[in-house]
């Protein structure tokens, strides 16, 4: 999951980055508004952290400018100004969520995990497709009720191909979600992730849940259940 | 810019001005016909004095006798002037009045015709004549004759010029003393608005806290909202005030901990949690004041707003944060129901409330405003705005209740908790005059209601 963090704030940014690159994102951040609106735009970006008060542009307006141009991924405003006034604009912008500062770094690191789940259309934290459980909050996978050990990198994969289970994903667009770095992107080492995690998920070989299409890319094939 | 009084003046002396004119023109005129009119008639009585004077003498002659009834003929230099003219412009006769005199009258004229005319005559005289055309038979034979008479107009001026003067002094007067009925006038009308002045300028010196008095109906709408424009701005001042030394305060206790923590021994893990409880608690306290200082209290200038639109508007921005609850909204607002004051306060009285029951709601949040016109209240002719928001959630405890309303008393002793949120809505409402009362909803959860008087 690719996430960006506009925030003009240094030292805030930083710690923000440093949290979400420990949960396993792929992290983008920008210090003003201008740059925030541009990576926004042009990066393939799960969710945005867009704090208001931001030099160059304020966030309400990148917000907008975004939603005009159809970008829809989720977008979580955060404010020193707890006011209900810029709360209902913010939200009024396009944005699906807002937090107060200070607030506490695991409150947004949940409000950030609900949101990509919901707009991924699920309504729970623990997701299931037929026998695959994975819990987003404690980050666990389990198969036919018994605990399956995943790498950070397996779960990246997972997580992503899952929480868009049904669709087609390229082998481009994972790598885009997973990787920060364009020199560590192989395609080679993501058909061995999914390989392992082909075994792992369905160890008698018989449902094939991760389906390769041949020049387009994979797709999870278990049915969603909630 | 010009002031009050001298544009009232100006243009009260400028009609003034044109009204009197055209009086004194329209008498002016009227007079000096009628004494024209007076003197035509005397001359025409005279010229018929003359014709019935005249003797009949040996075959038909005209013959006329020495003196005439009117001695001004007689007398030289008099004024009246008699004079008989025949067709050919010979003279037949004239008044001895008129010897040594040459006055240019008309001899040609037709039997029965009368005509006026001013004449000059030599010596400079200004002369009104009249002439008529008569023939009178001599010898059988019809002659044609003009019978005039000439009066001298010096009288005639005299007269109308006499009347001018006294008209126009007259009018003069009566101008002068309706400008000055008009300017006490102005005088005692504006005083009032001196006093606002005035009284402006005492409670700028600070003594005075108000208008004071009573103003007449035009301006006591101005010095109403001016007293309230003052009531409320003292009010935000002294809520600034407040805030500054509640927060100044209310800082002092965790900074006292901290301070005790620093210099006493305790242990890395003590004083890591002990730093984070005092953080939290400085954060809610400055959260607290902030939104206290913000809010700004009933601003009788601010333009009405729509309670229905409004309330829309963060219902949907509420619903988005929590559209993993599904929650069913029941809404009704009068459609005629406003709020007079701030926006943001109210926007923040309704985001607290309404996201509260939604946070704790389990299905259903209702919500109801209603609305009550001039209602008499205190006789203030103050509107009353009701607003109650129920929800289907566990509700308040009993001691919660009353937790949250001592945490809006002091906000110094607030303990751990959640949220500051129904705090900052008490003081609020109270701003607009108005209570908060928590209570149980008909449904089971919480139930907040707002009365406000605005």
């Amino acid at each position: 999951m690719r996430i960006l963090i506009v925030e003009d704030e240094e030292h805030l940014r930083g710690q923000l980055c440093q949290r979400f690159r420990a949960e396993g994102y792929v992290v983008d951040s920008a210090g003003d508004g201008e740059e925030g609106y541009y990576f926004g735009k042009e990066y393939p970006i799960d969710l945005a952290i867009v704090d208001i008060g931001l030099p160059k542009r304020l966030g309400t307006e990148v917000i907008k400018q975004w939603r005009t141009e159809a970008i829809k991924y989720p977008v979580l405003i955060l404010t020193a100004r707890g006011r209900w006034q810029e709360k209902v604009e913010g939200l009024e912008a396009g944005a699906d969520d807002y937090l107060t500062k200070p607030f506490h770094m695991e409150e947004l690191v949940a409000r950030t995990k609900a949101l990509l789940r919901r707009s991924a259309g699920w309504s729970n934290s623990v997701i299931k497709c037929e026998d695959v459980e994975l819990d987003l909050t404690s980050q666990k996978v389990t198969v036919m009720d018994k605990g399956v050990e995943v790498t950070a990198f397996e779960y990246k994969v997972l997580e992503y191909l899952m929480l868009n289970a049904g669709k087609v994903i390229s082998k481009a667009e994972l790598t885009e979600h997973i990787y920060e770095q364009d020199f560590e992107r192989d395609s080679n080492v993501i058909e061995v992730f999914v390989g392992r995690l082909r075994k792992k998920l369905d160890p008698l070989n018989k449902k094939n849940p991760i389906e390769t299409l041949r020049g387009r890319g994979y797709i999870f094939n278990l049915l969603r259940d909630n | 810019m010009m002031s009050i009084t001298s544009r009232l003046l100006i243009t009260a002396s400028l009609v003034l001005t044109v009204c009197l004119g055209i009086v004194g023109w329209v008498l002016e005129e009227s007079h000096r016909e009628a004494v024209e009119k007076a003197m035509k008639d005397r001359v025409q009585n005279q010229l018929y004095s003359v014709i019935a004077a005249i003797d009949l003498g040996v075959n038909g002659r005209m013959f006329m006798p020495q003196n005439l009834p009117e001695l001004r003929f007689s007398k030289p230099g008099s004024g009246l002037y008699g004079n008989i003219l025949s067709h050919d412009g010979s003279q037949h006769w004239q008044s001895n009045s008129a010897l040594g005199m040459e006055i240019p009258y008309l001899y040609d004229l037709e039997q029965g015709d009368i005509e006026y005319k001013v004449v000059r005559a030599a010596n400079g005289e200004k002369l009104l004549t009249i002439s008529m055309g008569l023939s009178w038979k001599v010898n059988g034979k019809a002659e044609a004759f003009t019978f005039s008479v000439a009066e001298n107009m010096f009288d005639y001026y005299q007269r109308l010029n006499d009347y001018r003067k006294n008209l126009w002094t007259w009018l003069f007067g009566v101008g002068v003393v309706f400008l000055l009925i008009q300017a006490v006038i102005i005088r005692w009308s504006l005083s009032s608005l001196r006093k606002v002045s005035d009284d402006l300028q005492a409670i700028e010196q600070g003594n005075k806290d108000q208008l004071e008095g009573l103003y007449p109906k035009e301006i006591s709408g101005l010095t109403a909202n001016l007293n309230a424009f003052i009531r409320s701005e003292r009010e935000h001042i002294s809520r600034y005030r407040n805030s500054l030394s509640d927060l100044a305060h209310s800082l002092k206790t965790p900074l006292a901990i901290l301070q005790n923590e620093i210099e006493s021994n305790a242990t890395r893990v003590v004083l890591k949690s002990t730093l984070s409880d005092q953080v939290e608690r400085m954060g809610q306290l400055v959260d607290y004041q902030l939104q206290k200082a913000a809010s700004s209290g009933r601003t009788i200038l601010a333009a009405p707003i729509s309670m229905d639109t409004l309330t829309q508007r963060i219902v949907n921005s509420i619903k988005k944060v929590y559209v993993d609850k599904n929650i069913k909204t029941f809404i009704e607002v009068s459609p005629d129901a406003v709020f007079n004051g701030d926006k943001g306060d109210i926007l923040e009285i309704l985001g607290n409330v309404i996201d509260n029951a939604f946070k704790w709601a389990n299905d259903y949040v209702h919500i109801e405003i209603c609305f009550e016109k001039d209602s008499g209240y205190k006789k203030n002719n103050l509107n009353v705005l009701t607003i109650l928001v129920e929800d289907d959630g566990p509700g308040f405890a009993d001691v919660n209740v009353r937790e949250v309303l001592l945490r809006g008393v002091r906000a110094d002793e607030q303990v751990q908790g959640h949220g500051i949120g129904l705090a900052v809505v008490r003081d609020l409402v109270q701003l607009y005059n108005g209570k908060l009362e928590l209570g149980r909803a008909r449904f089971g959860g919480a139930r907040v209601k707002l009365t406000m008087f605005i």
